[in-house]
């Protein structure tokens, strides 16, 4: 019963974070027929400053640290990210009136990671006071590209099997393009730096400085893009939305429970722990779907981007994180 | 003075940029013009993330000017054969009369 206030309480307390607000209001907003919108070069922008800061504090923090310790929950990143297409196959693919290659996108989508679920969630866990190494960030890789990379490669099976046409699917290409997107780019650029050259006065003053007020920004953005992509879900089958509402809850449980067995392992911290739930519960909104619409293109972006834009990612927000916050601080006593 | 030649226009989504000049710069073409451009189709589909919000042109609208009309048939097939099936797109050739026609 107390656990079910500490609940709801919790849950309460995060609907008022700038971050849910934000998402809130701009989903809100768009609802009303607000023609507030955030230009596409500002969102861009707050992009690339939020991985940079990130990758820069990641890349400073290897420096002193362990890389040992990292290895298992890369590890464990890459096979969550795989289950997660496995289990969207075993599940959503088999449901009435989803088309295969569609549910594959999708459960891509999901096994893939969403760089403002993850900034979100850094910035909860910082507000909390519970840490977690730096590096955990630098996981997003190790899960996002396995999972896409999977998603593509059992598409194109299927396809192949289905009009007798056989064609290799070329893995490095993908994994090419997933390197080179922008967020990850920045990412592992601000990695480099942190970790080769003395960017400590910069990253005070500026990226740093400036990391909570431009996730506000990305939220808004991502709530006005999620109403609208409300209704692309409206043509397809009314199953991706029970899998976009209950799948992240579930993938997150997947990964808190492997990042448990990191703890145990190898000392992976409580709030790592709470961050990998995190990023396995998020899908990626931006950058995942033009990888999955190059390298699936007959599946309908309707549903795969309807379910992590409208669906996925304001519930890996608005839900999971409270959750796995409450669940860790329960687990480990924090 | 001014002399014929073809004006083949794709109108398709702006992922499809690169690929359809590829294709037609194979097919003979060479070179292109191209501008971004809203719109909507008549299943109204978008496709793209963040597109058409923020400011953003979601589609674009390609010219290729060939003195050839096999290339035009080419460009035209190849990108119908290739792209339409799975991506939003129109294909249209229109008569142009050119300057300088070496260039094409």
């Amino acid at each position: 019963m107390e656990v079910l206030l500490e609940f709801f309480h919790t849950f309460l307390t995060q609907f008022q974070t700038p971050t849910l607000a934000f998402l809130l209001g701009g989903m809100l907003a768009a609802a009303l027929g607000s023609k507030l919108d955030i230009p596409d070069a500002i969102y861009r922008f707050c992009v690339f400053m939020l991985l940079m800061r990130i990758g820069i504090q990641g890349g400073m923090e290897i420096r002193g640290g362990d890389i040992g310790a990292m290895l298992l929950p890369a590890l464990f990143s890459a096979v969550i990210g795989m289950t997660i297409v496995v289990l969207g196959w075993l599940t959503l693919a088999r449901m009435n009136g989803v088309k295969k290659d569609d549910a594959l996108a999708t459960a891509g989508l999901f096994g893939a990671v969403s760089a403002s679920t993850m900034a979100a969630a850094m910035f909860m866990l910082e507000d909390e006071g519970i840490y977690f190494e730096a590096w955990v960030p630098a996981l997003y890789p190790f899960m996002d590209i396995p999972a896409l990379v999977l998603a593509i490669v059992l598409a194109n099976m299927y396809l192949s099997k289905k009009d007798g046409s056989t064609k290799r699917v070329a893995i490095w290409p993908i994994v090419k393009e997933s390197l080179q997107g922008p967020a990850l780019s920045a990412m592992l650029l601000g990695v480099a730096i942190g970790l080769f050259t003395r960017p400590e006065a910069v990253f005070e003053g500026f990226y740093d400085l400036l990391f909570r007020g431009l996730l506000t920004v990305l939220m808004i953005t991502m709530g006005i893009e999620a109403y609208q992509r409300l209704n692309e879900l409206r043509k397809v089958a009314h199953w991706y939305i029970a899998y976009a509402f209950v799948m992240p809850i579930v993938h997150g449980l997947i990964a808190f429970g492997l990042g448990y067995v990191a703890h145990v392992l190898v000392g992976f911290s409580p709030g790592g722990v709470i961050l990998l739930a995190i990023i396995a519960a998020s899908s990626s909104d931006i950058s995942g779907p033009p990888t999955l619409r190059a390298g699936i293109p007959t599946a309908n972006p309707s549903s795969y981007i309807g379910s992590s834009t409208g669906i996925g990612t304001p519930v890996a927000i608005a839900i999971c994180i409270p959750l796995f916050l409450i669940l860790g601080r329960w687990v480990f006593d924090l | 003075m001014l002399n014929k030649a073809k004006k083949v226009v794709v109108v398709t989504e702006k992922i499809l940029l690169d690929k359809v000049v590829a294709l037609a710069m194979a097919a003979g073409a060479t070179g292109y013009t191209a501008v971004y451009a809203n719109g909507q189709g008549h299943r109204g589909v978008r496709s793209d993330a963040l597109s058409g919000h923020g400011g953003v042109f979601s589609n674009v609208k390609i010219e290729f000017i060939t003195a050839s009309p096999e290339v035009a048939q080419k460009i035209i097939d190849g990108v119908v054969a290739k792209y339409f099936g799975n991506y939003s797109g129109i294909s249209y050739v229109e008569d142009v009369e050119v300057a300088r026609p070496q260039q094409f």
